[in-house]
This record gives C-alpha cells, sequence and structure tokens, in this order.
C-alpha cells in the first residue's frame, strides 16, 4: 500500500493512515463525475441521433466547420473528457468551428440498423444539414477510430461534399494478426453472437474483450487506488475514465455482424470489395486533401492497420502523421493538446 | 463530511507535529552534569518509545485488510498511549522544568495539550460506540454511488492479494524450498483463484458435479412441466454413468471424449423430438435439451479455455519469488508488497498475453462465447413459449417493430434521395406542371410494371427471400411496390428490372445482376 521511502515501521503506518484518510474524506467530496462540459446545443436530431455545435466566444478563424465522427463503440465523451484536456475545446480555441454526431444508445428496435443507415442515413443528414447551415458546398470531416472507417467511406461515395478529411487511429486494413481484436474477431462466429443476444450486442460484451487486452490492468488499476485517491485532481481523472469505460452502449446487431464480417473477416474495404446501399466503395475515389492520425503505441487499433490508407486513396494532397503514445492518449494526453489537436487545427487551416 | 472524523484526523496530525516539536526541544537540554532529571526523562520517553513501538508491532501483524477494519480500535489504542504519557510528562516537567533550566513552554500550554487529548478521546469514543455502523453510516453510505464498485473492488483485490504477503516474505527470505507454505499458499487452487479474479472468469469447478447439477435442474424442469419424459431419463442416466466411468478412468483425453459423446446424444436424440414435432410442450421439451446440451458443452469449453491460461501463467510466481530471493540474499533487501505485485503482474500477464494470442485460444473463446450467446437466447425463447399466453409483447414480435422501422428507414431515404433529384430537375418558377408529373411517374411506372407481370396481394405473398440477393428488406420494398408473388418475379425482364431500379432508387442493379426471373423460375419448378 506504501511506496514510503522509510524503513521505519511506524512512519508507513502513518502514511498508510493519512493516505487512507485523504482518500476517505477525497471520495465524499464527490458527488458527481463532471464529463463533456464544452458548451453546446443541438442543432437537429433524428430518432437516437443527435448533431451538436459546440458554442463558441468570437467567430471562428476558418470558414469550413469540421464534422466529428466517433465510433459507435464506446461515448464520444473521451473527446472532452477532461476540462483541462478537452480535444474539443483545444479544437475550438485553435479557431475552428466543431459538429459532432452523437450516436445516442441504441435499443433492442436498433436491431436492424445498417451500416446504410449510419453512413447514407446519419452521417449525410449531418452533412447537408451543416452545408445547408452554413450555405457551403462542403464540410471537413474527422473520423474517429471505426467512425474514421465509417467516414473514409462516406468520403469515397460523396467526395464532392467533403473539403477536408481527417482520420484519427483508424483502421482501414484489417488483415491483421498483431492486434488481438483482429486476430480474435476471425474467429469469431459473429452470426452466433448478434443471433444469441437477440440482434442487439451489449457493451459489457465488448468491454470483456476490450479488458482482455490487457489482462492485468484491472488489478494494478486497484493496487494503486488508495493513492489515486489520496490527490483530488488524479481521484476526478480517474473517475472521469471509469465513467467513460462502463458507458458503453450497446451495438446495432445487423451493423455489428457486418462490420466483423466485411470488415474485420473479409477485409473487404481495401480489397476494393465493399458494397454500400448498392454502391461499390473504391478509395481511390477520395481526392480531397487526407491527414492520417495513428499513434504510435495503439494496442487496441495497432499503426500497421491505420497506415495503408494513405496507399489506397486517390488524393494527392495527403500525410501521415505519428502521435507518440497509445489509443487513449490520443484524446486526453498531454501531448494530444500540445501537438496533435495544433497540428490538425493548422492544417485544416491551411485548406480552408 | 465535516464530523468528528476529520476532526479527529485533524487532531491526530497536530498531535503528531506538537510531539515530535515538543521531543526535540526537551532532549536539548538532556546535558550529562543534569544528571537526574535527565535520566528521568529519558526513562519516560523509553517507555512511551517501548509502548508505542509494542504497539506498533501488534498493529502491523496481519494483512493491511484487517488492519483497515482494525483502524479504530487501533487509533484509540494509540491515543490512550499518547493521553497517558501526556500526563506523565505534565507532572514529570511541572516539577522538573526549573531544575533543566528553561521556562517555555508555560505550564499553560501542556495543561491544554492534555485538554485536547481529553477532548479528542471524548470524540473519538463517541465514534466508536458506533463502530462499524459508524463506518458505513459516514463511509459507505455516503460514497458516490459510482464510486462504490471501486472501493470494494480495491478491497477485495487488495484482500486477496495481501493475504500472500506474509507467507511471500517468508519464502524470499527461506528460499523457494519450504515446501509447507509453497503448497499451501500456492498450490493451484490458490493460484487459478488469483487468475478467475483478475480475468473475470466464472470458474466452471469440478465438470462432472456442473453436469450433476444440469441434470438436477433439466428433471426439475420436467416434474415442472408435468411432463416427465422417461426416455430422456434413461438416456440421461447412462450417459452419466458412462461419463463418471469415463472421468475414473483418466486415460480418456476427457474434453473430447465428452464432447464427442455430447454431440452423439444429441443426434440420438434428435428423431424423438422430431416424432410429435408440434405444440407448445414438444418444443419447451426440445428448447430445454437444447439449453442442456449447450450449457455442457458451455462448460467443457470454459474448462479447456481456462485451464490453457492457468497453465500459461504457473511459473510467474515462482519466477518472481526467485528474483526478490536473490535480491534478498545479494543485499538484504525486502521489497514492499506494491512492488512486489507489480512485479508479479507483469509475469503474469505477459505469460497470459502469450496464450491470449495463440490460435487455440482465440478460436476456444470463439466457441466459448457462441455457446454462452446461444443459451442466453434459447432462454429467452424458452421464456418466451412458456408465458406465451399473457398479454407481454414478445422479443419476435419486438423483431417485426424493428424490422418494420429498418424499412421505413430505406423507403424514407429513397423517397428523400428521390425528391432531392426532382427538386434538381425541376425550373426555378412554374413548378406545378413538373410537380404534378413528378407524382404520377411513380404510379405510372408502378402501373406498367404490374401490366407486365401481373398484380397480386398480400394474401398470395410467396417468400421472396428465397432469391438470392433479396432479404427482408428488399422483399418488404417490393412488397409495397405490389411485387409479392414468385410468379411475377419470374415474368421480369431487363425493361422490368431498369424500372424496378428507378421505383427504389436503390439496391441499384441487384435484380439485373442476380437474374431474379431466372431463380424464380427455378423455384417456382
Amino acid at each position: 500500500m506504501s511506496t514510503t521511502a522509510s524503513n521505519n515501521i511506524s512512519d508507513q503506518l502513518i502514511e498508510q493512515v493519512n493516505t487512507a484518510s485523504d482518500a476517505l474524506r477525497n471520495i465524499n467530496s464527490v458527488h458527481d463525475v463532471d464529463v463533456a462540459t464544452a458548451p453546446r446545443e443541438v442543432v437537429w436530431e433524428d430518432g437516437k441521433v443527435k448533431l451538436y455545435h459546440f458554442l463558441r466566444e468570437g467567430k471562428p478563424a476558418t470558414k469550413t466547420p469540421v464534422l466529428v465522427a466517433y465510433a459507435l463503440v464506446n461515448r464520444w465523451e473521451m473527446m472532452d473528457l477532461q476540462p483541462d484536456r478537452s480535444f474539443i475545446r483545444k479544437l475550438l480555441s485553435e479557431g475552428l468551428d466543431v459538429y459532432l454526431i452523437d450516436w445516442g444508445y441504441p435499443t433492442k428496435v436498433d436491431r436492424y440498423k445498417t451500416m446504410e443507415d449510419y453512413i447514407l442515413g446519419n452521417i449525410n443528414d449531418c452533412v447537408d444539414y451543416i452545408r445547408g447551415a452554413h450555405d457551403i458546398a462542403t464540410v471537413n470531416l474527422l473520423g474517429v477510430c471505426q467512425g474514421g472507417t465509417f467516414s473514409l467511406i462516406y468520403s469515397a461515395l460523396f467526395p464532392e461534399k467533403i473539403r477536408n478529411l481527417v482520420t484519427l487511429v483508424t483502421p482501414v486494413d484489417f488483415d491483421n494478426e498483431e492486434g488481438l481484436l483482429f486476430k480474435w474477431a476471425k474467429d469469431m462466429d459473429v452470426d452466433a453472437i448478434v443471433d444469441g443476444f437477440g440482434g442487439i450486442i451489449p457493451g459489457d460484451f465488448l468491454n470483456t474483450g476490450f479488458d482482455l487486452l490487457k489482462p492485468m490492468n484491472k488489478a494494478r488499476k486497484y493496487m494503486a487506488l488508495p493513492q489515486t485517491m489520496a490527490n483530488k485532481g488524479r481521484m476526478m481523472n480517474f473517475l472521469r475514465m471509469e465513467h467513460w469505460v462502463a458507458d458503453s452502449p450497446a451495438q446495432a446487431g445487423e451493423t455489428y455482424r457486418r462490420f466483423i464480417k466485411d470488415m474485420y473477416q473479409h477485409n473487404k474495404l481495401i480489397n476494393g470489395e465493399f458494397e454500400l446501399g448498392g454502391h461499390l466503395v473504391v478509395l481511390k475515389n477520395i481526392t480531397m486533401p487526407v491527414l492520417t492520425i495513428y499513434a504510435k503505441h495503439d494496442h487496441i487499433v495497432p499503426p500497421a492497420t491505420t497506415k495503408p490508407i494513405n496507399d489506397e486513396i486517390g488524393s494527392k494532397d495527403k500525410e501521415l502523421m505519428e502521435f507518440p503514445g497509445g489509443h487513449i492518449g490520443v484524446f486526453v494526453g498531454g501531448r494530444s493538446q500540445k501537438l496533435l489537436t495544433p497540428a490538425v487545427a493548422s492544417w485544416l487551416a491551411e485548406r480552408d | 463530511m465535516s464530523n468528528q472524523f476529520d476532526t479527529l484526523l485533524e487532531g491526530q496530525k497536530k498531535a503528531m507535529e506538537f510531539w515530535s516539536k515538543l521531543s526535540d526541544q526537551m532532549t536539548k537540554p538532556f546535558q550529562p552534569e543534569q544528571a537526574d532529571p535527565a535520566k528521568a526523562g529519558e526513562a519516560l520517553f523509553q517507555e512511551w518509545y517501548t509502548k508505542q513501538q509494542a504497539f506498533f508491532q501488534e498493529a502491523m501483524k496481519g494483512n493491511p485488510q484487517d488492519m483497515l477494519q482494525q483502524t479504530p480500535e487501533h487509533l484509540r489504542k494509540y491515543m490512550q498511549i499518547q493521553t497517558e504519557f501526556t500526563q506523565k510528562w505534565a507532572d514529570f516537567f511541572k516539577s522538573h522544568a526549573d531544575k533543566m533550566g528553561f521556562k517555555i513552554p508555560g505550564t499553560d500550554s501542556l495543561g491544554d495539550a492534555a485538554q485536547y487529548f481529553q477532548d479528542n478521546m471524548s470524540n473519538w469514543k463517541q465514534w466508536m460506540g458506533g463502530e462499524q455502523d459508524w463506518f458505513s453510516a459516514q463511509v459507505l453510505d455516503k460514497m458516490p454511488f459510482n464510486m462504490r464498485p471501486h472501493y470494494t473492488g480495491f478491497l477485495d483485490s487488495y484482500k486477496f492479494m495481501s493475504k500472500y504477503w506474509e507467507p511471500l516474505q517468508r519464502l524470499i527470505k527461506n528460499g523457494l524450498y519450504d515446501s509447507e507454505i509453497a503448497g499451501k499458499y500456492f498450490g493451484m487452487e490458490p493460484y487459478q483463484k488469483l487468475v478467475n479474479q483478475m480475468m473475470g472468469f466464472r470458474p466452471v469447478g469440478n465438470a462432472s458435479d456442473v453436469v450433476e447439477q444440469v441434470n438436477k435442474w433439466f428433471s426439475n424442469m420436467m416434474s415442472y412441466m408435468g411432463t416427465p419424459s422417461g426416455d430422456w431419463k434413461t438416456v440421461s442416466e447412462s450417459w452419466k454413468a458412462q461419463m463418471d466411468s469415463m472421468t475414473n478412468t483418466g486415460q480418456l483425453p476427457f474434453f473430447e471424449m465428452a464432447a464427442e459423446l455430447n454431440n452423439r446424444l444429441r443426434d440420438q436424440l434428435a428423431p424423438f423430438n422430431n416424432i410429435a414435432a408440434q405444440g407448445r410442450e414438444t418444443e419447451i421439451s426440445k428448447t430445454l435439451q437444447d439449453i442442456q446440451f449447450h450449457y455442457i458443452a458451455f462448460v467443457l469449453k470454459s474448462a479447456e479455455m481456462q485451464a490453457k491460461v492457468y497453465e500459461s501463467g504457473q511459473f510467474a510466481m515462482p519466477d518472481t519469488l526467485r528474483g526478490f530471493a536473490e535480491q534478498y540474499q545479494k543485499e538484504s533487501q525486502m521489497p514492499d508488497l506494491q512492488t512486489f505485485l507489480q512485479a508479479y503482474l507483469n509475469k503474469l500477464e505477459d505469460a497470459v498475453l502469450k496464450v491470449l494470442h495463440t490460435d487455440e485460444y482465440s478460436k476456444l473463446q470463439s466457441e466459448v462465447s457462441a455457446l454462452a450467446v446461444g443459451i442466453k437466447r434459447d432462454h429467452g425463447r424458452l421464456m418466451e413459449l412458456m408465458y406465451a399466453d399473457l398479454p407481454f409483447l414478445t422479443h419476435t414480435e419486438g423483431d417485426d417493430i424493428a424490422m418494420e422501422a429498418a424499412a421505413l428507414r430505406t423507403k424514407v431515404r429513397a423517397l428523400e434521395h428521390r425528391l432531392a433529384a426532382l427538386e434538381k430537375a425541376m425550373p426555378p418558377s412554374g413548378e406545378s406542371d413538373a410537380e404534378k408529373k413528378a407524382t404520377a411517374a411513380p404510379v405510372t411506372a408502378i402501373k406498367a410494371l404490374m401490366d407486365k407481370i401481373g398484380t397480386a396481394s398480400a394474401s398470395d405473398a410467396d417468400d421472396l427471400k428465397r432469391i438470392k440477393g433479396v432479404g427482408p428488406k428488399l422483399e418488404s420494398m417490393l412488397n409495397d411496390l405490389g411485387v409479392y408473388t414468385l410468379k411475377q418475379v419470374a415474368k421480369m425482364g431487363t425493361a422490368e428490372y431498369d424500372k424496378i431500379d428507378e421505383l427504389l432508387g436503390t439496391f441499384q442493379g441487384r435484380a439485373k445482376r442476380d437474374h431474379w426471373a431466372r431463380q424464380a423460375k427455378a423455384l417456382l419448378k
């Protein structure tokens, strides 16, 4: 429990008692865990899906707004987890005008919601809304993780509506054995899983998989808990992260089935075999400027699954950017604030 | 928590500060020339010190979990030692201060200190009065709901791991040859418990016990239904006997044999299910059997999967111990629990991850999860069958609603698409003519289509999904156009395919690509 330098047993005990008492005092002062604190308004909604426009003081420095499409897995709040280290707030302070799609929490009635519904429906509707609201022909699209895969598909089908495309830690080449998720998904009996769950995959099921990627993390986390909790700031950040981890929405079964089969198992997108709503998705149709960002130590989406994007698209203006960290560090790390967000903002501003 | 506990802890800290400052001051004047009071003072301090040392030795016994629980009692004892010493010191100081040659601090401040402890003691006693109740009321019950799982998670993990700390230290000191301790604490069972705790396995335990329980559950269910099946019972008992004999000989590859037997029994029982394959009771009984078979298969597969993980990490603990034991022999340096566990967890994780990366594990995990959700699905189906007369919306009915919602989404999108195209084509003014034409177009197109392939209604509907390439959504869209039967589809040609493409706006080229008419003709034969 103690990492005290002292060998004196009584010092150790007193330090332990003090740590524990600080921890107890701290946890009793917590009544709510605040995440997603950047002010925003809902400007469009369709069922459970909402489009947020983040409020800002003063006019944006760019005239083309950026639409953020997060993954269906876990929640977008990761991008605005701590008020002092928020990806969204930083984009705003760098002068961008930011919209974001909140996918909501699918329930049983959404079991037949398809990738067509998400991409040709929701994303397209949001893009059209922004084009209409700003009276512009093209918007910037920033896709995160699975949302990045969706954004690539969308940009290949509607290149005329996208000015610039940014993909963050986005898997595109699923033929990978190094990432455990990629390995396991290949053996997964996805029909049995989707049908067995009655068409809606509980978030806990996905979380179990994520937990197994670093099997001893839970034990480590709890061992360090008294020290974590003895510091109010660290404790709040711990709680915010825990809140985010536990807040895992269910997945619409048909979309999950299709994504696992067509992407993880058959790698159709990069092989040019993926079809959406009767249209073949050709990555070469992506001709707008593209910024591809991967995290060097990503154990969820290994760099090898991301990097090939730039070889497959038709863009002349394309850039590959390495972030020195892991999948989560992209959003909350100090380096994200210092390096990544300003780089994204200036890349977009140069192509406004 | 602005209550006694706060005050108390604050007091505790202040008291510690006070005493360390005071003892610094007090020990300064103990010069050789002031032999008498110095000796007396030293004796007093020695007594105080010995008492405290004894107290800490007592308090540090046992694992940190117990320590935490006993904290109130320990603090009370500790305060008592301090109070006693304060009284003695106050008396001593009053009589010897002038001999020691200094005036500060005045007797007043020492009186205050004694008072201070006495006040705190009464707070303390109040707190102790409630004991565990107090702890629940002040800490656990006030804890925000999102904090509780972490707190209990921490206590569980910590309790579990710290239990081993004392024997671990003994092993580090004595080398790894203390077989009594090694057997008691680091046998298969405690090790598996640790892995279960950390990986979230629900251990399957002894497979034959589980099988027995499943059988029991199954016969209970059968009697609950009032139609116990003789056939099943006979088969089940001979099966169980066979399982027992198999596990006892210990010569057969248990998991494979059991799984094989499971499959064979299933095939043998299939005809019984089909004898009267109608009616709810038959289906209930069939579902029950499915659940049982899947459950047993699940238990066997889980055991196999878990065994792989258990095997993988079995050297992590001895390796970690060896490392620290070598360090201890060289430097007599004992790690603290945190350091030790971190080293151990890293080793264990490396070993476990190696297994998680194997093809075998990946396949087993896939089978286990498919079996588990299969049981869940069958169980849902069972409930649906058993309560079919009650006015609840069943999963199957919910499915219909979800499917309709999906079809509507597609349809809305197609209509929006069409609307956008029409708006684009529309001249800026003089909209009325174009609009009329636009609304008339689908109606005319549908009529032209029907003229060619003939009309039909929902009551004649065939299952159009039998045509390769037609899913539930496309089927319902075709129905909306008035296409219900294979006979209609069989009459289609290229012109009709184009019309359908135009009317649906989505699934472009699908009919032509999959040769619907040819397929429909084949299906009609």
